[in-house]
């Protein structure tokens, strides 16, 4: 049996065509352990369960649901979830730090969690080497060499580290190392803190916050600083002493804020700089369209799928062409 | 769907029960009562064909001895009236024997018919008492089957509420989990849903907006100072320049400009109802909702812009060939609206009824 029940835990180790839902009342309170690590695991439906980890090589088609905590442990594999997730408690993404693999900073294809949809979690989400093909909203937020093409709407601190966001609105916010924007959407009720990482071998990078449609042709969605052959132009950057402006504003609605009247904020916006707007155009576009396909391709007719699909590729680049064959599965 | 009780007999079983058995009851009881008229029945023929034996016998007998009393008559006439004495007493005798005889023998008949009837009643009356009983006891059951449906009933009654009772609680057990896992772990989705992006991420956008419209008026005012402190210089120079040039040929000129013809440029407006004629005339920016603003720029013209003017320029608009303006025209038009409306010299209402006049198609230039 592909679904066993092992003491009071519930242990998927197999494929299931359908969904992994409890089928008793005791079962409720059952935590569920869906473990690739041996072979691959699919899920053809969605999951439920008190408490989730998932192990390994795992994808899960429907949508996953948590009463409590869920962690994603993939190892060398890669845990794939089509339809987002919602949990009430926690989302981690566990790594062995003694273990360093490849990470998005080297290629989209290091990505050891692709979550297609949205991440809404009730309290904290810790993702690395994470590609989000959607947004997240949560209580705190640390991300970590990971790539969210939406935006981040968290009600008390995101952290951003080497990372690249679509936006983001949030009580803080920290940008630790080299990290990109793909969109200039942002605010926070604090001022935004600019903050050196110091990375797993011991290099320290200092914080440098880059616009994306400014260095989107071949160079990738990441922000490679670091690496030495790596060069940014100058307009490419976004300086916290001017693209960073305090505004005074009403509480945004997405955020549980409980501030009565006007609120003074901190904004992100390129609104005064000189730019080639058809570029920004472009970008914004292209990004677009490939969220759209992305999350409508499984809906599109057979037929015409492939077309769909080709037309959205055609002005993506490399990595965003990667991460839409990815999520829709023709890579 | 059949009442059943705890039992396990339903009414419809039971009703069918006591029919059958009313049915077999009546079959019996007609079947006894056909029997014993059968009893009867032979009974009444055996003692008829008892007596007309007897008869007969007895006929039999007389007319043997009447025979024989014939036949010796003849031979006996002597003892003619001791014989009749004898005859008369034998017969005599003999009829009293036959009275007696058939005296005993329907005495006989009489209590063998009433023994026999007699055994039928008592068994009738037994058969009776026994369909009293049985029916006695039908009904006692039939009382006690009653007593015992209803009792079942009221357990049944009491066995379906626990039913009810259980069912209602597990309903609600199912729906308050169902409610839960709605409320506490669908929640931080729906949460995340219940705000578009769109009014997530309005302030930055709006910040854009603002910090545009303050850097395109920051690069308008650093346009202006541009144009006052460089270009009105240079143009200022022109006018000195044609100034110095006319104070030399002033005197030359006016002796040339008497027989000059001059040209005036306007622009005459024709709807077939109105006509408008401009000339000379400076547009302005507009303000609050003015289409348009427009100024006298030189009086020296006011003169073409006057009712001869319209007057001469309506009659000779019938007298000149029209035809609708080409692509190109079109196009240059617009873009001269356009950039009209850019330099904010007609409003963007104006703008608008303007592309939409062109786009009508309704346009018409005079041909020279």
């Amino acid at each position: 049996m592909a679904v066993q029940q092992q003491g009071s835990n519930v242990v998927v180790n197999r494929s299931v065509a359908g969904s992994v839902f409890p089928t008793s009342e005791r079962e409720l309170v059952f935590p569920v352990l869906i473990d690739g690590s041996e072979q691959a695991v699919l899920i053809g439906g969605s999951v439920y369960g008190r408490s989730l980890e998932l192990r390994g090589d795992v994808r899960v088609q429907g949508p996953v649901v948590s009463r409590g905590d869920t962690v994603l442990n993939p190892g060398t594999h890669r845990i794939q979830l089509d339809s987002g997730i919602t949990i009430n408690g926690s989302l981690n993404c566990r790594y062995d730090p003694l273990q360093p693999l490849p990470s998005l900073q080297d290629g989209m294809d290091a990505a050891r969690v692709i979550v297609k949809g949205d991440i809404a979690v009730n309290q904290g989400v810790y993702l690395r080497n994470a590609i989000v093909f959607g947004s997240i909203r949560a209580t705190h937020c640390v991300l970590e060499n990971s790539l969210v093409l939406g935006t981040c709407l968290v009600d008390e601190s995101l952290k951003v580290r080497m990372s690249t966001i679509g936006g983001y609105a949030s009580r803080d916010v920290t940008f630790e190392g080299h990290c990109v924007m793909l969109h200039s959407l942002g605010e926070s009720l604090n001022a935004p803190v600019f903050a050196p990482m110091e990375t797993a071998p011991g290099s320290v990078h200092d914080a440098d916050v880059r616009y994306y449609p400014a260095i989107r042709h071949g160079r990738g969605l990441m922000n490679r600083l670091q690496q030495p052959d790596v060069k940014y132009p100058a307009y490419a950057r976004l300086y916290p002493q001017t693209d960073w402006v305090r505004a005074t504003t009403l509480a945004n609605p997405a955020l549980d804020e409980e501030h009565q009247g006007q609120v003074q904020k901190w904004v992100l916006s390129i609104g005064g700089r000189i730019s080639d707007i058809s570029k920004i155009s472009e970008a914004v576009n292209s990004l677009t369209q490939m969220l759209k396909c992305g999350f409508e391709f499984e809906h599109y007719a057979p037929a015409i799928r492939r077309q769909q699909l080709d037309k959205a590729l055609a002005p993506l680049t490399d990595e965003e062409r990667w991460i839409l064959q990815t999520v829709c599965h023709t890579a | 769907m059949s009442t059943q009780g705890p039992s396990g007999i339903s009414y419809a079983e039971l009703n069918s029960a006591i029919s059958s058995l009313r049915s077999e009851m009546r079959g019996e009881i007609n079947s006894v009562r056909n029997e014993m008229r059968g009893e009867i029945r032979d009974l009444r023929r055996w003692v008829e064909s008892e007596i007309q034996r007897l008869e007969d016998e007895m006929r039999e007998v007389g007319e043997m001895i009447v025979s024989a009393i014939n036949k010796q008559t003849v031979a006996v006439v002597g003892g003619v009236a001791a014989t009749t004495a004898m005859l008369e007493r034998t017969k005599q005798q003999m009829e009293e024997d036959f009275q007696a005889t058939r005296g005993r023998i329907e005495v006989q008949t009489e209590s063998t018919l009433q023994i026999e009837v007699g055994k039928k009643v008592a068994d009738a009356t037994g058969l009776k008492g026994k369909l009293e009983a049985f029916f006695q006891d039908i009904r006692t059951r039939y009382d006690r089957s009653l007593v015992g449906v209803g009792l079942n009933y009221e357990l049944y009654n009491q066995n379906f509420q626990k039913i009810t009772d259980d069912y209602q609680s597990k309903l609600r057990t199912i729906g308050e989990h169902i409610f839960r896992i709605k409320l506490e772990d669908i929640a931080p989705a729906v949460k995340a849903a219940r705000v578009p992006y769109e009014d997530a991420h309005s302030l930055p956008i709006e910040m854009d907006l603002k910090r545009l419209s303050a850097r395109s008026a920051n690069l308008d005012e650093t346009l202006n100072l541009l144009k006052t402190s460089r270009l009105d210089e240079v143009i200022h120079s022109l006018d000195a320049l044609d100034h110095t040039l006319k104070a030399y040929t002033d005197a030359g000129l006016a002796q040339r400009r008497s027989n000059d013809t001059l040209c005036v440029q306007g622009l005459a407006i024709s709807s077939g109802k109105d006509l408008t004629v401009l000339s000379g005339h400076a547009a302005l920016r507009v303000q609050g909702d003015q289409p348009v603003s427009l100024q006298v720029a030189d009086d020296s013209l006011a003169a073409f812009n006057g009712s001869a003017a319209k007057q001469r320029i309506a009659q000779q608009v019938p007298q000149h060939s029209h035809r609708a303006p080409t692509p190109d025209e079109v196009v240059r038009l617009s873009k001269a609206a356009d950039s009209l409306g850019k330099k904010n010299l007609i409003s963007a209402d104006a703008l608008a009824l303007f592309e939409d006049f062109l786009g009508s198609g309704k346009l018409s230039v005079l041909e020279k």
